[in-house]
């Protein structure tokens, strides 16, 4: 299992080399990072140059990802290119934030979604599985800028009928939320919808695949054969069936990380949050590849984490797929 | 199809209901002897495989009216042009409203169904023509995609060893970095303006839309190459494929010939949620900025258009959203009933 | 004769499908008697398995619908029984082995503790130690090899043959007076299948149940059945005595059953098979469900018209046949030469 696992996080590290690179060429190639610099009335082309050499952006690319590398892995993934502001701080920051609201909405989701998936299975055919069937389908149609635009103007809508501001659309905190407890309780007020947001594809997504999976173990052989041995019909359920149908499940979840912080880039910009999505797409307005490419190599790294862990988790829980 | 029986065990012959077999109709006339009992007055009706598919899809009366659904807009699309009460960017100066200057909301009376937007143009023609880009961006993505990736997998599957671990090797370094990022990356750097191809001596303008859907293929052949390769995998030891060896038949014709069409139900079933998946998010780049640009009309355009004024004039993001909306369901109820057609075997989990 | 420990009373199941109402068992009626095997004898979808599963409760109820009849086990009747006091006789007093034990055991589970499961379920005061040490014990009396080892691996690492004996375990654990084993060979290499056969014949020696031996394999019969029920379309058309069905069938479908064993003991140019296909369970042929591919029946009305009772054969009270012309079909059943045995 060691030997596994090591093999892997060697191989990540490759991949990771290799992703950045070609993203990195990618990013420096395409654009224009002193493009609003150029346009500031009365710029030196003294302070151009001298910007350029400062930052290589002379080099060839090849050289250019080398000083990348170099103040990625010893100067804390560097600083910006226009300003000198360290990247590191800002990025550790949004980061936190945007945890906040990922791991939130994942925990509620997987909850949420389990127990609808493993109840509809159950209850096939019900009026339950129907109704969850739908909320599944429609939540998997529905564009998530636009369920986040609609919450908001719902909310205001509220406000101008009952002129009471149920939830904050935007920010993730008020302009003084206070220290301690009363700022973690208006830091969860501004998320509320937010996390709306997020476990809405979440919970379709999960619920689903629960459902069926749920409903292909309540099937199986070795279920009748619990039955046949007389146990209880709660035991072949929570015990033999569930244990089962959960596997395939974990793998999503952990797979599925990948697509969350994706999503978090949207909701992030709708609700103006401070956030990782949100610092993306600020860097690459500034057409600045440093901030990106830190982004990106944290973004990955946490990937390659949660599919690791995902594997491993499965080997634990199925002891078929043991790593030798 | 009788098999011959074995010394120790009873003849067992087929279930009636196998894929493309023989349904038992009608009354039968014994006769005197085992010959005549054989071809008696049984009636055997056969049905191709094909008509089966077909069969099973129109039970899901779901499945079939998003299907409708779905036409409809196909042809909304096609002849925007001649259903759209207005042009794209035709300016109607003609009812302004106290409240909110030439925005005017939906009504009958008026000749603008959704309304107008800040400026006066008519939403519904707005609409249209966005929903019309949208459906071909969509449907480019899903056919390059699926061509792509089906061709990886295919490869992938088939041969294995080095071809395998190398592509797979490919897809694992697409995969390592979130969709949305490397999207937005590629859109931002990449597909915001139309391109000048040359092929020798004709040069060719590829119009910004169909840069974005090539980046999106790029981003989605990747799920379809997994499962054709997964397919491609296990067809691969059937017997079936060492039959067509034996006769002599080449790699390439097995591939093609033997093996695809087995693939086509999971192909189709996952190509049209590459559809849904396309439209969805060729949506969110647009909201973002970096999507489908104007004078190109974009369905998620309109909405981030729209956003400012969202709360009061809430029609300017509620319509496109809602044709998205509804888009995608439909693409999904009928990729569901697709799936169950396609594989009667898996009990009706439906979802 | 003893009392018979189970009794099937014109059982009627039906299943509610996309394509119809399947009427996968009608009108079944048959015995078991204390330490008897009886071997139960159909084509896939002849409504074996399912009469077996109904009466124990392992039928999903929708889509099944029991819409008939009763069984006796020990007087009381299982279909009407609370389901508390069923789920008390499953798996301890009447246990069912599965055929393909592949999929009928849980992969995430270890051998050990799916059998030790079966012994806590039914004896709730027994501990932990206790458990697996008759565990192991049972393991070694169905000739799993270093048991004490064996007992904590999971089913993916026992060999097909193996996993069939710890299923067997599992059903004995419980010492029950019923065993049904349900197509026991049917998923396992012909060589495996001999063991298997063996172990249920020491199964039984333990245990002194009676079996109930759901196959198609007419060999199996052979070897273990005392009397035997032939089924053919959800319905029992033969009950006999396992010599009288091998040697003087008296139902068109055994008949031909029988005749198309291959055999080593004659000069065969041709196999005969059974003529036609078996009938869609939606769709039955009117009358006797046999007559579109009977031979015997030589179109006369009757086969078409009405379902033939199952009745007694005037001599033997014992021997049973559902034909209109049951009388007919004395001694069409090339002889079994001595000794040689269909297997």
């Amino acid at each position: 299992m060691l030997t596994y696992v090591i093999r892997r996080l060697l191989y990540s590290i490759v991949v990771l080399f290799a992703a950045s690179f070609l993203t990195f060429t990618f990013v420096s190639v395409s654009g224009d990072p002193l493009a609003p610099l150029r346009i500031v009335p009365n710029i030196s082309p003294e302070t151009i140059r001298n910007v350029t050499e400062k930052k290589h952006l002379d080099d060839p690319i090849p050289v250019q990802y080398w000083y990348w590398l170099k103040d990625a892995t010893t100067n804390q993934f560097g600083t910006t290119l226009l300003g000198d502001k360290p990247i590191l701080p800002d990025l550790w920051r949004v980061m936190k934030n945007t945890l906040q609201l990922v791991i939130v909405a994942e925990l509620l989701a997987i909850l949420i979604a389990v127990g609808i998936g493993v109840y509809s299975a159950l209850r096939q055919y019900s009026a339950f599985d129907y109704g969850a069937t739908t909320f599944s389908f429609l939540g998997l149609a529905t564009p998530v800028f636009w369920f986040a635009l609609m919450l908001q103007v719902g909310v205001v809508y509220v406000y101008q009928w009952t002129g009471h501001n149920i939830f904050p659309i935007a920010s993730l905190s008020s302009v003084d939320p206070g220290t301690g407890i009363s700022f973690w309780i208006d830091r969860a007020h501004h998320l509320v919808l937010p996390v709306l947001v997020l476990m809405v594809a979440s919970i379709a997504t999960y619920s689903r695949y629960m459902r069926a999976s749920m409903l292909e173990v309540i099937n199986s052989d070795y279920v009748r054969t619990a039955r046949a041995k007389g146990l209880p019909e709660q035991s072949v359920t929570m015990k033999h069936a569930f244990r089962n149908a959960l596997i395939p499940l974990v793998t999503l979840v952990a797979l599925n990380f990948g697509a969350l912080l994706g999503g978090a880039v949207i909701t992030e910009t709708v609700f103006s949050l401070d956030g990782m999505g949100l610092y993306f797409v600020t860097s690459l307005g500034a057409n600045d590849p440093y901030p990106i490419m830190a982004w990106l190599m944290i973004t990955a790294t946490m990937i390659i984490v949660f599919n690791l862990i995902a594997d491993i988790a499965y080997g634990y829980l199925d002891p078929r797929v043991r790593y030798d | 199809m009788t098999e011959p029986p074995r010394h120790d065990m009873v003849q067992s012959t087929p279930q009636t209901g196998g894929g493309g077999a023989v349904l038992l109709e009608g009354a039968a006339t014994a006769k005197p002897d085992s010959e005549l009992a054989y071809e008696s007055g049984v009636e055997l009706k056969e049905r191709s495989q094909w008509s089966y598919v077909r069969m099973r899809f129109f039970r899901h009366r779901l499945a079939v009216a998003s299907l409708v659904i779905l036409i409809l807009f196909a042809l909304v699309a096609i002849f925007a042009k001649q259903l759209a009460p207005y042009s794209f960017d035709e300016i109607d100066l003609s009812h302004p409203d106290p409240n909110t200057g030439l925005a005017l909301s939906p009504r009958l009376e008026n000749k603008h169904l959704f309304g107008t937007d800040q400026l006066g143009r008519d939403y519904l023609s707005r609409v249209i023509y966005g929903i019309r880009t949208s459906l071909w961006v969509a449907i480019f993505v899903a056919l390059l995609a699926t061509a792509i990736g089906t061709a990886v997998g295919a490869l992938s599957g088939y041969y294995g060893g080095k071809v395998d671990n190398l592509l797979m090797r490919f897809t694992d370094l697409i995969l390592t970095l979130p969709g949305i990022a490397v999207l937005l990356v590629a859109a931002v750097y990449f597909g915001s303006n139309d391109s000048e191809v040359s092929l020798g001596p004709v040069t060719v303008t590829v119009p910004q839309p169909m840069k974005i859907g090539l980046i999106l293929a790029l981003l989605f052949w990747v799920g379809l190459a997994r499962i054709v390769r997964g397919l491609f995998l296990s067809l691969r030891e059937k017997e079936f494929v060492e039959a067509a060896k034996a006769a002599g038949a080449s790699d390439m014709r097995i591939i093609m010939r033997h093996i695809l069409p087995n693939c086509v139900g999971p192909i189709v079933v996952f190509t049209t949620l590459i559809v849904a998946a396309a439209i969805l998010t060729e949506a969110a780049l647009s909201f973002i900025g970096y999507g489908i640009q104007p004078p190109n009309a974009a369905l998620g355009k309109l909405i981030v258009d729209g956003q400012s004024e969202g709360f009061t004039l809430w029609w300017l993001v509620t319509f496109p959203g809602l044709v998205i909306l509804i888009i995608a369901l439909c693409i999904n109820f009928v990729g569901d009933g697709l799936r169950d057609a396609l594989d009667p075997t898996q009990r009706r989990t439906r979802a | 004769m003893r009392e018979p420990i189970l009794e099937i009373h014109d059982l009627t199941v039906e299943f509610g499908t996309e394509d119809g109402v399947v009427h996968a068992v009608e009108d079944v009626s048959y015995d078991l008697h204390p330490g008897e095997v009886l071997g139960i004898v159909g084509e896939s979808g002849s409504g074996k398995s399912v009469s077996m599963l109904s009466v124990l409760g392992l039928i999903p109820m929708p889509p099944g619908k029991i819409t008939a009849g009763e069984a006796l086990y020990k007087g009381q009747d299982l279909l009407t029984m609370p389901a508390k006091q069923l789920r008390e006789l499953r798996g301890g007093e009447m246990a069912m082995i599965f055929q393909d034990p592949m999929t009928s055991l849980n992969p995430v589970f270890t051998i050990g503790d799916q059998i030790a499961e079966a012994l806590t379920t039914h004896h709730p005061d027994m501990k932990d130690d206790a458990a697996r040490a008759r565990t192991i014990e049972l393991l070694e009396s169905v000739g799993v090899p270093f048991a004490e080892r064996r007992v904590d691996q999971y089913p993916h690492e026992f060999s097909g043959g193996m996993r069939q004996r710890a299923m067997i375990a599992m059903a004995i654990a419980n010492d029950p007076s019923v065993l049904i084993a349900d197509e026991p060979t049917t998923a396992l290499d012909v060589t495996i299948q001999a063991q298997i056969v063996e172990v249920l014949k020491i199964a039984q020696e333990q245990t002194h149940a009676a079996i109930v031996l759901i196959t198609h394999d007419l060999g199996l019969i052979a070897e273990l059945a005392d009397n035997v029920v032939v089924m053919y379309a959800g319905r029992v058309v033969e009950i006999g005595d396992v010599f009288t069905i091998f040697n003087s069938p008296r139902h068109p479908y055994t008949i031909g059953l029988m005749n198309s064993l291959a055999r080593v003991d004659l000069d065969q140019d041709r196999l005969e098979p059974i003529p036609g296909q078996p009938p869609s369970m939606v769709n039955l042929p009117p009358g006797c469900a046999f007559h579109p591919r009977c031979v015997h029946s030589q179109g006369r009305a009757v086969c078409r018209t009405d379902v033939p009772e199952l009745r007694a054969l005037e001599s033997e009270s014992e021997h049973k046949s559902r034909c209109h012309f049951a009388e007919e079909l004395v001694g069409l059943r090339s002889p079994i030469a001595a000794g040689a045995e269909d297997n």
